[in-house]
């Protein structure tokens, strides 16, 4: 045993926490090394200092009992409230298990049963956000004004978002929204930075921007197309707007969504995949 | 002289449930703690009576020790013992009691402890003198190895007590004032053994600084 060791569980070994076999080996050092022989001196006189300090005679005062005594004659009887437990504290306990249960099961539904998104409600989200007034004003609104309407699609299991202008700025609530929707349609402005598709890689929040992604061609078509640790974008070029269908589904299978939403919405340049 | 019964319940002789240097008790001093509580929640309130009799002093040194004076030390005694009263049907037999007593006493302890640290830190006062004018210090006659430990000494390190920050105080106190070890302790706090260990560590080694820093005052 070293002395370096023997000085840093000295203090166990004083207070009896040392197994015995570290206990003889402390034993035996100390008594091979004057060191740590007065250094054992100097600490047991200090330990007795403390416990000295700590240590105080006083009890408590005859008064306390009468008091305690006259609080719990207050209070119901034990064996009354036992059952008053039962009925009071467990009972609402069981009603709150319950209810967590039942809300874990539905976000867990929630989480992973993926919604069946046809392309025609593609379309729809689309259309109706390409009206929706609220979302677009977001380019000159505060994050926090992002964050109620952008909490209201969500809430609404709108599952499309339109974010004109800079994207990034809104990447908190873009990623809240790849997160709870496994689809989620982005389309992008080409004002500002309007070209670029963010994919996030949880938990490390990095991202690539459609111009990271690959070149891909799917029946005929041409398709940027990426995926990070499930993440899957795929982008493609529409008049002056480019989408982006962002899921968490492998890249082949995102081509084929991607496909089935590009030829889905009007005024797409997409014509009819040829077979 | 300590005894524990299969459970790991204290009976008649045991040093946490005593006073160290209070009478000897007979009648329902003798009954073990478990027993005790089952009478009480039966109804028997003499029972009860006997518990809070039996752990009173107890309870009051450790709130008083944390709390730092008498009036607070006997408000936390007494609300721990109301509180034991209400939580006593969910107490589980096959846990010793102490601990779980203690356990009760600690967190009012801590809840009044951070009551109080933001009632001072409202009132903008410094707790050192406080806690040195509160503290009493046992005026213990000194044995062979105490020669040199005065009362000044004492209330000194009482005084580096008091400054300890509580995550320290807490698992020094319980080791020094109720002698219990690191794993009954660890059960108390809910921490495990090693941070009770370390914790312990760290807080002496702060009050030596302070009994080492005298000293050396006192040699130049």
């Amino acid at each position: 045993m070293s002395c370096q060791y023997c000085e840093r569980y000295l203090l166990y070994y004083l207070l009896g926490e040392l197994s015995p076999r570290d206990r003889s080996r402390m034993e035996q050092h100390i008594r091979d090394c004057v060191t740590c022989s007065e250094e054992l001196k100097v600490l047991a006189r200090d330990l007795t200092l403390i416990s000295e300090a700590v240590a105080t005679r006083a009890s408590a005062p005859d008064a306390m009992l009468a008091d305690i005594r006259q609080r719990v004659a207050k209070e119901p009887p034990l064996a009354a409230a036992r059952h008053r437990w039962l009925s009071t504290r467990l009972r609402p306990a069981h009603a709150m298990g319950m209810l967590a249960a039942f809300a874990a099961v539905a976000l867990v539904t929630w989480f992973v049963q993926k919604p069946n998104i046809s392309a025609a409600a593609l379309v729809t989200d689309r259309q109706e956000f390409l009206k929706n007034r609220e979302i677009n004003s977001l380019t000159s609104g505060t994050p926090a004004d992002a964050a109620q309407a952008l909490a209201r699609c969500v809430d609404a299991a709108v599952l499309a978002v339109q974010i004109r202008c800079d994207g990034l700025r809104f990447c908190g609530y873009t990623e809240r929204i790849i997160k709870r929707c496994p689809v989620a349609l982005l389309v992008y402005g080409n004002e500002s930075r309007g070209d670029c598709v963010s994919v996030y890689e949880y938990p490390h929040r990095r991202c690539a921007l459609a111009n990271d992604l690959g070149e891909r061609s799917y029946r005929g078509k041409s398709y940027r197309a990426g995926s990070i640790n499930g993440t899957t974008a795929v982008a493609w070029q529409t008049g002056d707007t480019t989408i982006a269908l962002v899921s968490d589904v492998p890249l082949d299978e995102a081509l084929v969504q991607a496909e089935a939403a590009r030829n889905s919405i009007p005024g797409n340049d997409a014509s009819p995949a040829p077979e | 002289m300590q005894g524990k019964n299969s459970a790991g319940h204290m009976v008649l002789n045991t040093k946490i449930g005593q006073p160290p240097d209070g009478p000897m008790k007979t009648t329902t001093q003798e009954i073990a703690d478990d027993q005790l509580i089952a009478n009480a929640i039966k109804g028997d309130s003499t029972a009860f009576e006997a518990l809070v009799d039996r752990y009173k002093d107890t309870v009051y040194r450790l709130a008083y020790r944390m709390v730092g004076n008498h009036e607070d030390a006997q408000d936390v005694s007494q609300e721990c013992f109301v509180r034991l009263y209400r939580v006593l049907p969910k107490y589980n037999p096959k846990l010793p009691f102490a601990p779980w007593l203690y356990r009760i006493c600690t967190n009012l302890c801590i809840n009044w402890l951070q009551r109080r640290s933001r009632r001072i830190a409202t009132q903008s006062m410094t707790g050192t003198e406080e806690w040195t004018d509160r503290w009493d210090v046992p005026d213990l006659e000194p044995g062979p190895e105490q020669v040199i430990a005065t009362k000044e000494d004492r209330e000194r390190v009482l005084a580096a007590v008091g400054e300890l920050p509580l995550q320290l105080r807490l698992p020094l106190v319980l080791r020094f004032l109720l002698d219990l070890t690191f794993r009954e302790i660890s059960e108390i706090l809910g921490l495990p053994l090693g941070t009770v260990a370390t914790r312990v560590r760290r807080a002496t080694e702060m009050l030596r600084k302070t009994i080492h820093a005298e000293e050396g005052e006192q040699t130049k």
